[in-house]
């Protein structure tokens, strides 16, 4: 299972909303998870997703290139969000968390 | 920053080199920013270049077409790294102890002594070899023309050269 801090599954989460360019990425995934990607993992992360077919370019004018979840992106994206949930699910049960 | 896209292979610059280049206007300069961008141009030499049929065209707006590229399968990888470590130990070893010959005598104790003599020419020419084959590897497994022939014959040739020139004293 990927670790949920792992660049592709953040940058996955941060274009589940809208498309985003790379800055926009990197500013949003520190935002919400606090890890800085830096420019040469963010994009390693974001060839590796558009090679695998998660994510696509979207056309645009601009030098800055935005991105957008594919259907298998967001397939794989639910696949990843359940298979945390079921892990946070039995640590909170054992911790007696609500 | 724009000098460190230089170390990514040219079909990476051609598809992603003018974003990472807007980015970089963006992102504050810092040193782990420069090793960030190293270690992305080292994984970026190690993916195969996406052949015509399944590339992604280069132009802005461009989106990936088709089936994902080829890329080297795990255990080519590893059998790569595997030739390549140890030259390049064995290189670095050989270039630093004809440097500082003293090193093999002073410095390095017990299963790790080495002297000038075994350390000389020869271990430069074997390391240099195997490096070359690794690398020949590498590229026979990104270019599928050639294939395993070609990969078993620079493999061959690197390690004849290599046995060869310990037996001769190079």
């Amino acid at each position: 299972m990927e670790a949920a801090h792992e660049p592709r599954t953040l940058i996955l989460v941060s274009l589940a909303a809208e498309p985003r360019h790379g800055h926009s990425i990197m500013l949003d995934v520190e935002d919400f998870s606090g890890v800085r990607l830096g420019p040469g993992t963010l994009y390693g992360a974001l060839q590796r997703l558009e090679r695998d077919g998660l994510i696509e370019a979207v056309p645009t004018s601009d030098r800055r290139q935005p991105y957008r979840l594919t259907a298998a992106g967001a397939q794989a994206l639910i696949g990843r969000v359940e298979r945390y949930t079921a892990v946070v699910t039995v640590a909170r049960h054992r911790l007696g968390a609500p | 920053m724009n000098w460190a896209l230089r170390l990514y292979p040219e079909w990476w610059r051609t598809r992603y080199g003018d974003e990472m280049s807007a980015l970089m206007e963006e992102v504050p300069p810092s040193l782990g920013t420069v090793v960030d961008l190293m270690k992305g141009a080292v994984m970026a030499h190690l993916e195969a270049e996406p052949t015509p049929a399944t590339g992604i065209a280069s132009s802005a707006g461009a989106i990936a077409l088709g089936r994902p590229p080829r890329r080297i399968p795990r255990p080519g990888r590893l059998a790569v790294a595997a030739l390549l470590l140890p030259a390049l130990v064995t290189v670095a070893m050989g270039a630093l102890l004809r440097t500082y010959p003293h090193l093999g005598t002073e410095v390095l104790p017990g299963p790790l002594f080495l002297t000038w003599s075994l350390i000389s020419n020869r271990h430069l020419v074997l390391g240099l070899t195997i490096m070359g084959a690794a690398i020949a590897m590498w590229r026979a497994l990104v270019t599928p023309r050639g294939g395993a022939w070609m990969v078993g014959a620079v493999v061959a040739f690197g390690l004849l050269v290599g046995i060869v020139s310990i037996y001769l004293g190079f």
